[in-house]
């Protein structure tokens, strides 16, 4: 029995973020999250992240958008559903940033800026991270429930504002700061041997391209470096729950082990595990007995329970190799509230499975 | 010269059992294998016989030899990231001593994020070195690339013809177009991907394949659907009386599956002409011996006698 449950980690939190491999049913399962808080009372917004597109169609959100929209449920639940446009958020940052519409301007047509904003490793986490903290503060909404992307690194998530800090706080980037007497500066630059061999390796143009990025950003950098560290200091409260899924795959739970253990690494424990996906076991037995069962079946010449058996002995045996493959997860997670979802005959992805969904985590 | 095969697929597809299948098939087959990981997290290397800490590295390890019918099939197995990848094409254009400080420093890190895909581009500049050796050192018939996930094989592919808008001269602007004459050449590359038989992984396969083809060029080798799970003997047993209780619902459970794992099936054959299915096996854990024995399916080969499963 676990010390926890599901229930409380949705009542008692401002932020739930659900983390996970590719392909575990991340992003449903915090659909379904999002649904069940709403059920208990709670204004609830949901961000997604690349969701399936039936997944998407069936919370409303079949595009990219900035703002929340209503998630038409029955009775008095109220549910907000968006999903993430990490470009566009980008943008308002800069814009809110910024000391004039100029500066904004001459950042966000910036070429060097364009590809930070869409390619920088980390920037689609750290604009997911940004958007939660704006959803955290809107008074429309008691909880924000957050799919984290795709990614081997997830703690991509958790550390993306300290990269973009890292990143503008970077040597590179304070030299190519420091004061310049007119176009001097930049002149001079090219004349600097490891930024001439960068300009080799990547286009003299390019490089042109990230010096006026450099240079056009002065001014906004406290701002925005104030900012991600007020991100991140949400990230690591006790407002902000961890929630992992995972499939009983061992490659799925090795990631999901990895992350709870990089998680610690920085005293952040995680309040719930869904293991989902669980193939159902069918009866108490064990696949041997069936299998004892399918041989005598056989001798006897009944081989409708002979193939009868030798089924229940195959789904029992993936049940049982998956009971082996989620102890260590099981222990790792300490008292956390634990959800076991079984594997449905069909994908999720209309809003009354969702619902239904939601209601078997939390039991 | 070898071939070259990229092994694409959303994540929990079994992208990386796959990757290992296909090797383990043609190093049975006599060839001489590579085997690329970007990532030396996946469990590749225990996937095909290895220890953990096998092809880890940038140089990679031989994993497998002697195998096939005339003893010629090996498989070698490296990991090439992408900081690795820019210190040995930094070195090829005679910048060796300034590489290391660049990498170290983390200047490169930051300027590079000015050309998107750069990374990418240097892990498939690289390949595709690897790809034009010969010699007895590197003669490779086949290099097998376990590629990023979904979303990600789309960009990793595309990077050369981002790069070529990006940057408008220098050697990594040929080298980017070097990259695309050998991704689109259908003799030396194919992209083989790899989904489930279920509704949103066949969408999602079949939306990459199509974007695949129309913003990059690739040619496709067949389309592997993992996990296959039908059941036809099952199928019918269900659609007569059973007995209520658990060994009917277990036979229903699985006849379900069997049914909707055929109408995917069915969905990508209409899109696809070739099609290889890999039957479900039943762990949680895959293992070497697994991937052997999805190989030798894969061959057509019978096993000569049934193994024992070992319980984890």
């Amino acid at each position: 029995m676990s010390a926890s449950d599901f229930a409380s980690v949705l009542d008692d939190s401002k932020v739930v973020v659900c983390c996970g491999s590719g392909g575990v049913g991340k992003t449903t399962t915090a659909a379904a999250l999002a649904i069940a808080a709403a059920r208990r009372g709670r204004r609830v917004v949901l961000i997604t992240i690349d969701p399936a597109k039936r997944l998407a169609d069936a919370l409303g959100v079949g595009e990219l958008s900035n703002d929340p929209e209503r998630v038409p449920l029955d009775g008095d639940a109220q549910l907000w559903a968006m999903m993430l446009d990490a470009r566009a958020t980008f943008d308002a940052v800069i814009r809110a940033q910024s000391r004039n519409e100029a500066q904004a301007e001459r950042i966000l047509n910036n070429p060097f800026y364009v590809n930070i904003a869409s390619r920088l490793s980390g920037s689609q986490e750290y604009m997911a991270a940004e958007k939660l903290y704006e959803l955290a503060n809107d008074e429309r909404f008691d909880l924000v429930v957050v799919d984290t992307p795709p990614t081997r690194e997830a703690l991509d998530f958790l550390e993306a504002p300290q990269k973009l800090m890292n990143f503008l706080d970077h040597r590179v980037y304070r030299w190519l700061m420091t004061p310049a007497r007119g176009g001097l500066k930049v002149l001079n630059l090219a004349a600097q041997p490891i930024l001439r061999t960068i300009g080799r390796v990547i286009g003299a143009d390019v490089l042109a391209d990230a010096v006026d990025f450099f240079q056009a950003f002065e001014g906004i950098e406290p701002g925005f470096v104030r900012r991600a560290g007020a991100v991140q200091s949400l990230l690591r409260s006790d407002d902000c729950r961890y929630v992992v899924v995972s499939s009983a795959r061992r490659d799925t739970v090795d990631e999901a082990i990895y992350f709870i253990d990089q998680l610690s690494g920085r005293a952040v424990s995680v309040a719930g595990l869904v293991l989902n996906r669980l193939q159902p076991a069918f009866g108490k037995g064990s696949a041997n007995s069936a299998l004892t069962a399918a041989r005598t079946a056989r001798k006897a010449g009944d081989e409708t329970t002979a193939l009868l058996q030798q089924n229940l002995a195959h789904v029992r045996q993936v049940a049982e190799a998956e009971q082996v493959v989620i102890t260590p997860l099981l222990e790792r997670v300490g008292d956390a509230a634990v959800a076991r979802v079984l594997q449905r005959a069909s994908d999720v992805h209309d809003l009354d499975t969702i619902d239904a969904l939601g209601r078997e985590i939390i039991g | 010269m070898s071939r070259l095969l990229v092994v694409a697929g959303k994540g929990g597809v079994g992208k990386t059992t796959v990757t290992a299948v296909m090797a383990r098939a043609s190093a049975d087959s006599g060839l001489r294998v590579l085997v690329v990981t970007l990532d030396s997290r996946t469990g590749l290397s225990e996937l095909l016989g290895g220890r953990p800490s096998d092809g880890t590295t940038y140089e990679g390890t031989t994993i497998l030899s002697g195998l096939g019918p005339n003893g010629t099939g090996s498989i070698h197995l490296r990991t090439i990231t992408a900081s690795e990848a820019l210190q040995d094409y930094l070195a090829t254009q005679g910048l060796a001593r300034l590489a290391k400080r660049l990498v170290s420093t983390g200047v490169v890190g930051v300027v590079a994020s000015a050309a998107p895909g750069i990374d990418d581009l240097l892990v498939l500049g690289k390949i595709k070195h690897l790809v034009g050796l010969t010699g007895p050192d590197g003669d490779y018939d086949l290099i097998v690339v376990d590629a990023p996930a979904a979303g990600h094989a789309l960009s990793f592919l595309q990077s050369p013809k981002a790069m070529s808008t990006t940057i408008r001269g220098g050697p990594l602007r040929s080298q980017a177009s070097e990259v695309q004459r050998m991704l689109t050449d259908p003799d030396k590359c194919r992209v083989l991907m790899v989904t489930l038989p279920e509704t949103t992984p066949v969408n999602e396969m079949l939306e990459t394949t199509a974007l695949l083809r129309d913003s990059v060029g690739v040619a496709f080798a067949p389309v592997v659907v993992n996990n296959v799970d039908v059941l036809l003997e099952i199928e019918s047993l269900v659609s007569g009386e059973l007995p209520d209780g658990m060994l009917a619902d277990a036979a229903r459970y699985r006849a379900e599956r069997s049914v909707l794992h055929r109408e995917a099936i069915d969905r990508v054959s209409s899109e696809h002409h070739d099609v290889i299915t890999l039957p479900h096996v039943a762990t949680a854990s895959m293992s070497a011996d697994d991937v052997i024995e999805l190989a030798d399916h894969l061959r057509g080969v019978t096993p000569k006698k049934p193994r024992a499963r070992k319980s984890s």
